[in-house]
């Protein structure tokens, strides 16, 4: 777990080069944007995007301390619209999950199954319904948090939220049949 | 079952309940009727059971995070790869040419959908029974007040005899001859002239003129004379038609589209003395005042030609004019603005 996960980064306040700003964030924009897109290719590339779009507008930054904030909404958009554009998630590779050192070949196997069945269920929500359920209950953003980083209310994303998990508990209750 | 709930919580209200985002209140209906209700509890278990699912998928890959670091660095020293978004390289090659064909796909659906409506829209006009292309109603209602225009009815029965005049000139007359003449009987034609022009003796009407232009003017003339003859023939003699007046009738504003104030209901107040006036040549159609207007507040009217009409009644200044070809021609002045408003109706 990273240090800077859910943490606000103060270090956004001080950095004073492009080089120390993409080392504070980087870990926690990569992470948005994964949770969005859902594999490690496309999540570098957009996180490169994020910084380059985020360095581009730092003017945009009114409140420094903020800059955790602004720059998640950067990340979360530049991921959203990648979706969008490309109609579906892809997610990560069976063979590249990330794996536990002390496993068997057996818990590796059922493992990745129960990923395989989780990112089928996950591919049936909308974009937004997915990054919302991500940021909410894989991250563990605050719903308020959540709001900021898409964009939207957070009585929106409750409804984001909601809608997913309830269409998950429909996948899930059909697949257990 | 909760006092609290007539039914069961909503699923999404319950999915909330389970990732603690509801407030205090919603929180408390809930827990109470969880304490009685099976089905919920088990709806909120499942919704647990997939945030530890969720879970599942928290861990990272492992990743170097000092190469992402690095070609972060390259792409931001390199003005080229930053003007050049990642995110286009994810776009498939087709898409572009399905984007731009949609918008055409939808611009010639809406075409044809407007175009569809307005053809069905022309089709229900022109098919109503109410719809008369050829009926001046419009022009008319324009100078004359509501009853005159009643009782003009009787004149507008006579589009049979005009659509035989029309067929006939359409079939001797060249083609612009009898497309002008078809026009000008069509609508009526109303004309507003300043005080200058009231002076002048109106001899050929505009439309007249304009239709008498060259060589056609003399198959035109011909055709007018004949059928001058055809009606004196059938007219063999005038008889005065006389009514008399029992109030005066009010004053029409004669500017063109201004149309006065509604005469009233009494019976027709003017008298049309046609045996008065001698028979007119059968070009003839010269207007004049014949009764003077000063001191009255009904219009001074001259009828001249030959013809027997219905009379009408009119308010303001308005003058009648009965030519020998058909042609009946309403003339008003506004006494304001001294606008002189004619109206030809072709009257066979």
């Amino acid at each position: 777990m990273e240090a800077d996960r859910y943490s606000p980064v103060e270090a956004g306040v001080r950095v004073s080069t492009d080089d120390e700003f993409v080392e504070a964030h980087m870990r926690r924009v990569f992470r948005l944007i994964y949770r969005v897109v859902g594999n490690v290719p496309d999540a570098q590339d957009l996180t490169q995007e994020a910084f380059v779009k985020a360095l581009g507008r730092r003017e945009q930054l009114k409140d420094p301390q903020k800059v955790s904030q602004w720059l998640g909404r950067i990340a979360v958009n530049t991921a959203l619209d990648f979706v969008r554009k490309r109609k579906r998630v892809t997610f990560e590779e069976l063979d590249k999950a990330p794996e536990m050192p002390t496993e068997t070949p057996e818990q590796v196997v059922l493992r990745s199954e129960k990923r395989a069945y989780i990112e089928d269920g996950l591919r049936l929500l909308s974009e937004r319904e997915r990054a919302a359920l991500m940021l909410r209950d894989i991250e563990g953003l605050p719903a308020v948090e959540v709001a900021a980083q898409l964009g939207c209310s957070p009585a929106t994303v409750r409804s984001h939220i909601a809608n997913a998990r309830v269409k998950f508990r429909k996948y899930a209750k059909g697949r257990k049949r | 079952m909760s006092l609290l709930f007539v039914g069961h919580p909503k699923e999404t209200d319950l999915a909330l309940f389970a990732g603690g985002e509801l407030g205090p209140l919603a929180r408390w209906r809930i827990e109470r009727h969880l304490q009685g209700c099976e089905w919920c509890r088990e709806t909120v278990a499942d919704f647990f059971h997939l945030q530890g699912d969720l879970a599942e998928l928290a861990e990272l890959p492992s990743l170097d995070w000092d190469g992402i670091a690095r070609q972060i660095r390259e792409r931001l020293d390199d003005p080229a790869a930053v003007a050049e978004p990642v995110v286009a390289e994810a776009v498939p090659a087709e898409a572009p040419r399905r984007a731009a064909v949609r918008p055409v796909i939808w611009r010639l659906g809406f075409a044809m959908a407007a175009a569809v409506s307005v053809a069905v829209v022309i089709y229900q006009i022109s098919t109503s029974p109410d719809y008369n292309p050829a009926e001046p109603v419009a022009e008319l209602s324009q100078v004359m007040p509501e009853r005159s225009t009643s009782e003009l009815d009787g004149l507008r029965s006579t589009d049979e005899s005009r659509d035989q005049h029309r067929d006939r000139l359409a079939r001797e007359a060249p083609d612009e001859s009898a497309a002008n003449l078809q026009k000008g009987s069509d609508t009526g034609r109303t004309e507003s002239r300043g005080v200058g022009a009231m002076l002048v003796a109106e001899g050929e009407s505009r439309s007249d003129r304009d239709s008498l232009a060259g060589a056609e003017a003399a198959s035109y003339l011909e055709l007018k004379e004949e059928m001058v003859a055809a009606k004196e023939r059938s007219l063999p003699g005038d008889t005065p038609r006389q009514m008399v007046p029992a109030e005066p009738p009010e004053v029409v504003g004669g500017a063109r589209g201004t149309p006065g104030p509604p005469a009233s209901n009494e019976p027709s107040q003017e008298t049309l003395l046609t045996d008065s006036i001698a028979p007119a040549a059968p070009n003839e159609r010269q207007f004049r005042r014949s009764l003077p207007s000063s001191g009255m507040s009904s219009p001074g009217m001259t009828v001249t030609g030959g013809l027997s009409i219905v009379p009408v009644s009119f308010g303001g200044d308005v003058e009648v004019g009965v030519a020998a070809d058909g042609w009946l021609r309403f003339r008003t002045m506004d006494s304001t603005t001294g606008n002189i408003t004619i109206t030809h109706v072709y009257a066979q």
